[in-house]
């Protein structure tokens, strides 16, 4: 996190109303920006854009400083649209997936994981994927570090959007031989981490690509 | 590319966090395709139970997204060409929600005038300002 982040962190936890609003103020437009992205009703968004802040008040206590307030901040957002949509009945029941709305405080995945009531599932399963979040961290780590932009923006194509290995050639003026070559190696890299780690790798499908992808 | 959908996009539409256009895309294509419907009811259940694909753990945890000020930099074009690509197809191809928002965000301060972007920052901190009273009673 920020340093400037975390200042402003420990001021709202020692109860200052002034850091409260700078908060508000730092974080306002980009949550209300993400929230027109799914909801047009301005009425209706200001609404979930403050219950993300009542929500993230009520889960101060368990906020972890080493992660970025934004993504525990568009988390909690992402949980009041899910459970806009189940009230208004416009998506298919995900109510697995939404925060229990009598339990007042939200647990995230990461650093806020603690006894979460969404992703209570096997120690096991958590230490593995905590393992592979860490080595995917690490990872992106290096290539930012490494200004080696045009192998992240593949690499995220094909693991987050799984865009077909001819669009990522198109996009980024790469040959599809260089696309599946970057995919091969980033795969044996991370399998050869979570060896090392002494992680089932076996768990996430991903890494495991046949040859002629 | 237009009428297939991966788990890790199945899994971001069930997480909210999957573009709108493409989520309606989706929602049409549920309506007729019987095998989508159990591929996303198979990403629910593995979801609710703490089950995540690399693409998701990559997605939850934003890796590589860009901060404020790099997007700031890309917004007035000052960025070295590849790395103005990776912004690019990260907001555009990859559909980052959490970048474009920020990227959005920064526009208006740009172009919205001060008084509604205070009035704004007034409303949420009125809205919000008993339960942070509570928190602070509490703590």
């Amino acid at each position: 996190m920020a340093e400037v982040d975390k200042l402003l962190i420990e001021e709202i936890r020692s109860g200052a109303d002034e850091a409260w609003m700078r908060f508000v103020d730092r974080f306002g437009g980009r949550l209300q920006a993400f929230v027109r992205k799914k909801i047009r009703d301005p009425a209706t968004v200001e609404d979930i854009v403050q219950d993300t802040f009542i929500g993230f008040v009520n889960s101060l206590p368990n906020f972890d400083e080493t992660r970025p307030i934004d993504s525990f901040l568009f988390t909690i957002c992402r949980f009041r649209i899910i459970d806009h949509f189940k009230k208004t009945g416009r998506r298919p029941d995900t109510s697995s997936l939404t925060s229990n709305e009598s339990q007042q405080q939200i647990e995230l995945p990461g650093g806020g994981r603690g006894a979460s009531t969404i992703f209570r599932s096997g120690e096991r399963r958590r230490a593995e994927e905590d393992a592979l979040l860490q080595i995917l961290e690490q990872e992106v780590a290096l290539l930012i570090e490494n200004a080696s932009w045009i192998k992240l923006a593949c690499l995220e194509l094909l693991f987050v959007s799984s865009t077909p290995n001819k669009e990522i050639a198109e996009v980024l003026g790469l040959s599809q031989p260089q696309v599946a070559s970057l995919k091969h190696e980033f795969v044996d890299k991370i399998k050869r981490h979570m060896m090392r780690l002494g992680v089932n790798a076996d768990l996430f499908p991903e890494l495991y690509i046949d040859q002629e992808s | 590319m237009l009428n297939q959908f991966s788990d890790s996009e199945l899994s971001a539409y069930l997480e909210e966090d999957l573009e709108a256009v493409r989520a309606s895309k989706l929602e049409e294509a549920l309506g007729q395709d019987t095998d989508l419907q159990e591929r996303l009811h198979r990403i629910r259940q593995q979801l609710a139970v703490g089950e995540h694909s690399l693409g998701a753990i990559w997605r939850q945890h934003n890796l590589g997204c860009p901060s404020r000020k790099t997007l700031g930099a890309y917004l007035l074009g000052i960025l070295p060409n590849d790395q103005s690509l990776f912004i690019k197809a990260h907001l555009e191809i990859r559909g980052c929600l959490t970048c474009q928002a920020n990227l959005e965000d920064l526009k208006e301060q740009q172009t919205k005038n001060q008084e509604e972007l205070t009035a704004r920052t007034t409303r949420y901190y009125k809205s919000s300002i008993g339960q942070f009273s509570q928190y602070r009673k509490d703590h």
